[in-house]
């Protein structure tokens, strides 16, 4: 299914500059171990370039996980629920989850385009490229869930409710 | 004007809507936050979500999670575990309840290497529950001394919640490590007195006979370059050496060098515990990024002052109101995830319990930590709960059962740290962490 391949790619693209900015991240934080402690010269931009990585490994593992609905979430009411109150519950949950994505995209947008974000001073780029990982991330997100509810959608409809399983097995 | 009227429909509502209809934590804090700044009639901006949401990641101080998660992650993957745990044996074995002294000490050994409870709880729990089974420990009770256990992976250092919690509340990071110590050696020995009562009582457990002084060498011997790791990382943090970030690094760099000692690197193991570093990351920061944005709507709405009048009204006697603030602590912490409640109650709260109630601010930090780690041993949430039940093989609620005794005497400890600022400040002031 086209859905399907579209969704395994995005998230492996996802993981992996993650999984990429996380690299960056211990790399400068070994080379200012290594210069201060070692060299005795600390580095001056080590510290700045493993903060925007790290910001680029919260939003773009955030979207991996969504596209393998790894969200933490509470599901001690909805398990309770019959199937398909729970595939009624799983439906709010995409569309709730779509809502906040386009929130995020829309008030980006007026973020990145407009006002300042000044040039930071020890790498010299705009912050815009790093702050751009958050309306990406979080579209992602929405990507994933838009996605997902489609299956659901069509499950939903055709009564399929082995789709939207307990949470939690065995609780009582 | 007082916030509460427009916070309660507005915010709260279709928070608590979201989080029962079983929305991701994090969205239900940025959905119900979006709401709020949309309809609410709030002075406050919408671009604050974005804003806010940015902020709260891009801290210096928030480096040091990765590293931890990685060390942790690396360290779980070496079969390092077998090596706590026959060191624990070796210490507490041949006590009566044996093995779940092994398990509660071998859970603070772990501590002081990985930052993280679920770590700690599968692969102790994977190695012990079955070898307590063996040895006719009830499985609900073997469950119980495992998750009750495994929080102290949280609170003796290096712990991943306290680098967040200070990352947010501005408290020295080096500061709630050192002041974590005492009160995780405390909970430890709590639990291990009920272990012994229960064991006693219900004629748990073999008497294992202390072993050869050759057998304990080899022991020890082997559990030794696990063992310097925490010693080598608190001591340098509490000391003074490292920065946490730094002490990450260091900690990365040596469970590798200790993974080709062991020879258990490998290039598939290294990806591994790399994805999983991202994805333990991407789950705890970004719910902390949309809670840091519902937090500041609380705070810009004047709710703590609220709450620190209300409380006021109450009583006047501080003891009191710290007893029914830990109340409040613990019920909060059974209905919502613990991270999130750290960032939404952390503000909340510190006004009232340090500028009202004259807590120090590390005591604190210690005592809303513990307390909302708490909610992990009882349900409905009870996430550990969860997690140790499959393990076991036993269902959930019995667990929860058996816990009841473990979390009393934790709860023991809570208050103990909320009346008396000793267990948490001397560490951190014998080094200077704090003054």
């Amino acid at each position: 299914m086209a859905a399907g391949r579209i969704s395994r790619l995005l998230e492996a693209a996802a993981l992996w500059a993650a999984v990429l900015a996380l690299c960056v991240i211990i790399a400068a934080m070994v080379a200012q171990v290594v210069f201060r402690y070692g060299l005795g010269m600390p580095l001056q931009w080590s510290e700045t370039i493993a903060v925007y990585a790290l910001v680029w490994v919260v939003f773009l593992g955030a979207a991996a996980l969504a596209f393998q609905d790894a969200h933490v979430s509470i599901p001690s009411l909805t398990d309770r629920l019959p199937a398909a109150g729970r595939a009624v519950a799983t439906v709010c949950v995409r569309v709730s989850v779509i809502a906040f994505a386009l929130v995020v995209l829309w008030i980006s947008w007026g973020w990145l385009t407009r006002g300042s974000h000044q040039m930071s001073a020890s790498l010299g780029v705009s912050t815009r490229w790093i702050k751009l990982a958050l309306p990406l991330g979080v579209g992602l997100i929405g990507i994933a869930a838009a996605i997902r509810l489609g299956g659901d959608l069509a499950a939903l409809v055709q009564g399929r409710f082995e789709r939207f399983p307990r949470a939690h097995d065995g609780e009582d | 004007m007082g916030g509460m009227e427009i916070i309660g429909p507005w915010l709260l509502l279709p928070f608590f809507a979201l989080l029962l209809a079983n929305v991701p934590v994090a969205v239900c804090l940025g959905l119900s936050s979006a709401i709020f700044l949309y309809f609410s009639g709030s002075r406050l901006p919408p671009l604050l979500i974005a804003t806010e949401m940015y902020d709260s990641v891009a801290k210096f101080a928030l480096l040091a999670l990765p590293m931890f998660i990685l060390a942790g992650e690396l360290l779980n993957r070496f079969d390092l575990t077998d090596r706590l745990i026959a060191f624990a044996r070796l210490l507490v074995g041949w006590i009566r309840g044996g093995l779940a002294h092994v398990n509660i000490l071998a859970s603070m050994l772990f501590a002081g290497i990985s930052g993280s409870i679920f770590g700690d709880l599968a692969s102790i729990g994977t190695i012990l529950i079955p070898s307590m089974v063996r040895e006719r420990y009830g499985r609900a009770f073997s469950a119980a001394v495992t998750a009750s256990s495994a929080l102290i992976g949280a609170i003796i250092p290096p712990s991943t919640v306290m680098i967040i919690l200070g990352a947010h509340l501005n408290l020295s990071i080096g500061g709630l490590f050192a002041a974590g110590i005492l009160p995780g050696i405390l909970i430890g020995l709590a639990l291990m007195v009920v272990a012994f009562v229960q064991s006693w009582r219900k004629g748990y457990g073999e008497i294992h006979r202390p072993e050869s002084l050759g057998a304990a060498t080899r022991v020890t011997l082997a559990a030794l370059p696990v063992l310097t790791v925490p010693v080598f990382l608190i001591g340098g943090i509490v000391g003074g050496v490292f920065t946490p970030t730094e002490a990450g690094a260091a900690a990365v760099a040596y469970s590798l060098v200790l993974g080709l000692v062991y020879r258990k690197l490998t290039p598939a193991l290294l990806v591994t515990a790399l994805t999983e570093t991202v994805r333990i990351t991407a789950s705890a920061v970004l719910i902390v990024s949309t809670a840091f944005v519902f937090s500041r709507i609380l705070t810009f709405h004047r709710v703590p002052q609220e709450l620190l009048n209300l409380l006021l009204a109450i009583s006047d006697n501080p003891i009191a109101l710290i007893l029914l603030m830990t109340l409040v602590l613990l019920i909060v912490g059974t209905f919502m995830d613990a991270l999130a409640n750290m960032i939404i109650m952390g503000p909340l709260l510190m006004p009232v319990m340090v500028d009202g109630l004259g807590m120090h601010p590390i005591q604190f930090g210690i005592w809303l930590m513990i307390g909302l780690l708490l909610g992990l041993l009882t349900p409905p949430l009870g996430l550990a709960l969860f997690m140790v039940a499959p393990i076991a093989k036993v269902p959930v609620l019995r667990v929860a059962w058996a816990v009841a005794p473990f979390l009393l005497a934790q709860i023991a400890v809570l208050l103990a740290i909320a009346l008396v600022p000793a267990i948490t400040l001397t560490i951190p002031r014998m080094t200077g962490l704090i003054n």
